[in-house]
């Protein structure tokens, strides 16, 4: 089951599980969270720019996996791929039951 | 190296000795807080660059061929390979909590230098050392606790020890958090009022995570935060409104409230209210430290509070206490914290890619927590010392009432008035700051300065500060909900040795039970400080503190016999020289907690004060009370060198060559990642 509008899981195993996606843009085995940039080198003219660009893209990222690893959206994405379901109530709730048992034994510092 | 490289490090160097020699020896004037924030940027620098890395060389020899245990058990789940900026970042969000911004500001009464001081050092040496060396023998041990490795390296009673202590300071930690809570929601219609719309947010997000947008955290997160700021601006109408009274509470209502939210927290399901106040708090706590940085370099604040006060003797209103030990177990988080071993061996080995990796994250994450400490104590001494006093002493300190208690201060060489302090009050959108003893409240009004100096002025100081009460009691809140589950997790964990049924974490008898047990011990602590004249932080943030470090202690035992069994004794220095000191300081304070006859610091002593002054209401509780804190104390002290004495025995055995070590490591497996890893 597919929910509508739903980017389902195929960002998130780019992140994540980069070797589970099979896809082949993923030849050298990359570390989840750490994509490699869809920018090559265009030889245009903005060919100075370009540099600083990449860098806040790729800083942007990162960020984006931070956050995204923090808040268990990536751990919600890699419980769709592991179970081969697809975004809904359903699949969250049956998410949420897992995450629970993590939660109670989850400390978090004074 | 390449002499370029020589020479930045020797300009670091000499900046990092110039800022840091303008802290301990400029005394004619004020200083700029941006001196704090260089010396600690250059000794982090510096720190990371050269000590960090002989660690990493010389006495862990992290080895990037070796796979860690989230490539060899990897499972989609706990066991997942990640990027080390997000492994860092995961890391960071759960070790800051409230405590490297409260210990602070209760220590800058000794002045900015000793609390610096012991922030930096502490921290490069100590802190950083025990949460990195923890999460790499925790990876090289699939992930381990720092029970399960108290237990399988030192002996069976040192990981029973570390369980006591883990309990222990988790009942200790949640009483003082509720109680800095409590007072600086008391009396307060606004602060109450955002505080308590932040569960009907929290209910919301997690109906809209189930729901509306199932797993869309980072949009709720969103959601929420506006939410929350709405809730700001509400507070403001209410307190100004007929419904003001509604919300104005005293210390002992607040207390029962936040006492049943605990139990409700606890045994409600975690998706609505757990986990969507903890994504919530992080949301602000990551946001909130990031413009406190921003505003601490736009605006330089200039620091009010001297290097050294007069209360290094002991003498302090804030708490009793000499400057050694007390500085240094009220400063924990920002230097060294026992419970961040928990989270070494908990979620964040699970998570390593390749052990060069825990440099970064272990020693990393620890040192831009304790820049958070340093934001801190900036802020906390922004203020004119005789605000701070007067908002952070408690009544039975200073005087009953605010007149005594300015007279008293002005007294001590800190000039303040009443009228001052109603003018600061009214900018605020409080009806009084007296007697808000905790750190709270002074940190509030300390980022409400740095924040409406930077944007908006006197005229949104009140948001400000109740911004920054709301980020406080925000996260002090997700410790108290999450730290009772934990530690009903534990009980249980424990009582089903007794009878099987109470360890099922499904059952919901054994549920209610232990979550009523876990409450019921917190709350007595929490029922204790709000009745206690002295404030309650008094005698529960030391107990607090020395709790912390004596965690601390047992992780730096587990460190130490480690290093040993790897045939690394010639560094076992790097260990159990700020074990060492942990012992110093924690025996020391336990002593002066116990036994110290002045009756202000030494609980034993209070409790005779108590017994032989006039009779009143109440009066035999508050002796049992003083009797009780002390048999804490002491039974921590004597828990703590059992493991410390089974740890020398180890050690000796190991190094004079009677024992054989016998390491716990999981077994050496080749990672697959090699290319990366070259």
């Amino acid at each position: 089951m597919k929910a509508s509008g739903d980017r389902v899981i195929g960002d998130a195993a780019y992140i994540c599980q980069p070797e589970r996606v099979g896809a082949n843009a993923t030849a050298s085995r990359r570390i989840p969270g750490m994509p490699v940039s869809k920018h090559a080198a265009s030889g245009s003219s903005h060919e100075s720019v370009e540099p600083v660009l990449r860098m806040f893209q790729n800083a942007w990222k990162i960020i984006r996996a931070m956050l995204r690893e923090i808040f268990d959206e990536s751990a919600y994405d890699r419980f769709l791929l592991r179970t081969q379901s697809s975004r809904s109530i359903a699949s969250y709730r049956e998410f949420a039951q897992e995450r629970d048992a993590a939660m109670l034994k989850k400390p978090r510092c004074c | 190296m390449k002499i370029g490289k020589v020479l930045i490090w020797l300009v670091v160097a000499a900046v990092g000795a110039l800022a840091l020699a303008t802290i301990a020896f400029h005394r004619s004037e004020p200083i700029n807080a941006m001196w704090l924030v260089v010396a600690a940027l250059c000794s982090y620098a510096l720190g990371y660059r050269f000590y960090s890395n002989f660690v990493a060389a010389k006495v862990l020899a992290l080895d990037a061929m070796r796979a860690t245990p989230a490539e060899r058990l990897e499972n989609g789940r706990d066991f997942v390979r990640t990027n080390k900026w997000v492994v860092f970042g995961h890391h960071f969000a759960a070790i800051a909590g409230p405590g490297p911004l409260v210990g602070p500001v209760l220590a800058a009464q000794f002045g900015y230098l000793p609390g610096t001081l012991w922030i930096l050092v502490g921290a490069v040496f100590a802190g950083c050392v025990q949460d990195f060396v923890i999460l790499l023998f925790s990876v090289r041990r699939d992930g381990k606790s720092l029970g399960q490795m108290a237990r399988d390296e030192i002996s069976k009673t040192a990981g029973t020890v570390a369980f006591i202590s883990v309990l222990s300071i988790l009942i200790i930690l949640l009483a003082v958090v509720a109680l800095i809570i409590v007072n600086a929601l008391k009396d307060s219609p606004w602060g109450a009022f955002t505080i308590g719309m932040t569960i009907p947010i929290a209910l919301l997000m997690g109906v809209y995570l189930r729901y509306l947008r199932p797993g869309r955290v980072l949009e709720a997160s969103v959601l929420g935060f506006l939410l929350v700021v709405a809730a700001i601006f509400g507070g403001q109408w209410v307190s100004q409104s007929t419904h003001a009274a509604a919300f104005t509470l005293a210390g002992s209502t607040l207390a029962i409230l936040i006492i049943a939210y605990g139990f409700a927290a606890s045994a409600l399901p975690v998706w609505l209210l757990l986990a969507p106040r903890d994504y919530l708090s992080t949301f602000v706590k990551l946001g909130t430290v990031a413009i406190l940085a921003l505003g601490i370099v736009l605006v330089r604040p200039t620091l009010q509070m001297p290097a050294l006060t007069r209360f290094i003797d002991g003498s302090g209103p804030v708490f009793a206490g000499n400057l050694f030990p007390f500085a240094f177990i009220t400063i924990a988080c920002g230097a060294i914290s026992g419970f961040h071993s928990l989270i070494s061996s908990g979620t964040t080995p699970k998570m390593i890619a390749s052990e060069p990796q825990t440099r970064m994250v272990g020693y990393g994450a620890m040192m831009a927590e304790s820049f958070v400490g340093i934001m801190a104590m900036i802020a906390a001494c922004t203020l004119q010392p005789g605000t701070y006093l007067a908002v952070n002493s408690g009544a039975g300190m200073v005087g009953g009432n605010p007149a005594a208690a300015v007279a008293t201060i002005s007294n001590w060489g800190f000039p303040v008035s009443v009228d001052q302090m109603a003018v600061l009050a009214q900018n605020v959108g409080e009806k009084t700051l007296f007697f808000r003893t905790g750190g709270a409240p002074a940190f509030a009004l300390g980022m409400a300065k740095i924040f409406s100096d930077s944007l908006g002025g006197t005229a949104v100081m009140a948001i400000w500060y109740h911004f920054a009460i709301m980020f406080e009691a925000l996260f002090i809140l997700t410790v108290l909900d999450a730290g009772t589950r934990v530690a009903r997790f534990m009980l249980q964990d424990a009582l089903g040795h007794i009878w099987e049924p109470l360890g099922r974490t499904s059952w919901y008898p054994s549920i209610v039970a232990t979550s009523a047990v876990t409450v019921a011990a917190w709350g007595y602590f929490l029922w204790q400080g709000i009745r206690d004249p002295l404030g309650g932080i008094n005698s529960l943030w030391p107990l607090f503190g020395i709790c912390n470090q004596l965690l601390a202690a047992v992780a730096l035992c587990v460190a130490t016999t480690i290093i040993v069994k790897m045939a690394r004794a010639r560094y076992i220095w790097v260990t159990l020289t700020p074990l060492c000191w942990l012992v110093a300081v924690t025996f020391a304070a336990s002593w002066h907690k116990i036994l110290d006859p002045n009756p202000l610091i030494g609980l034993l002593a209070h409790a005779r004060q108590l017994a032989a002054g006039p009779a009143s209401a109440g009066l035999t509780r508050r002796i049992f009370n003083d009797q009780l804190d002390a048999a804490v104390c002491g039974l921590l002290v004597v828990l703590v060198s059992v493991i410390v004495i089974e740890s020398a025995t180890q050690w000796i055995s190991v190094i004079s060559g009677r024992k054989q070590p016998a390491i716990q490591e999981a077994p050496f497996v080749a990672t697959q990642y090699a290319e990366e890893a070259l």
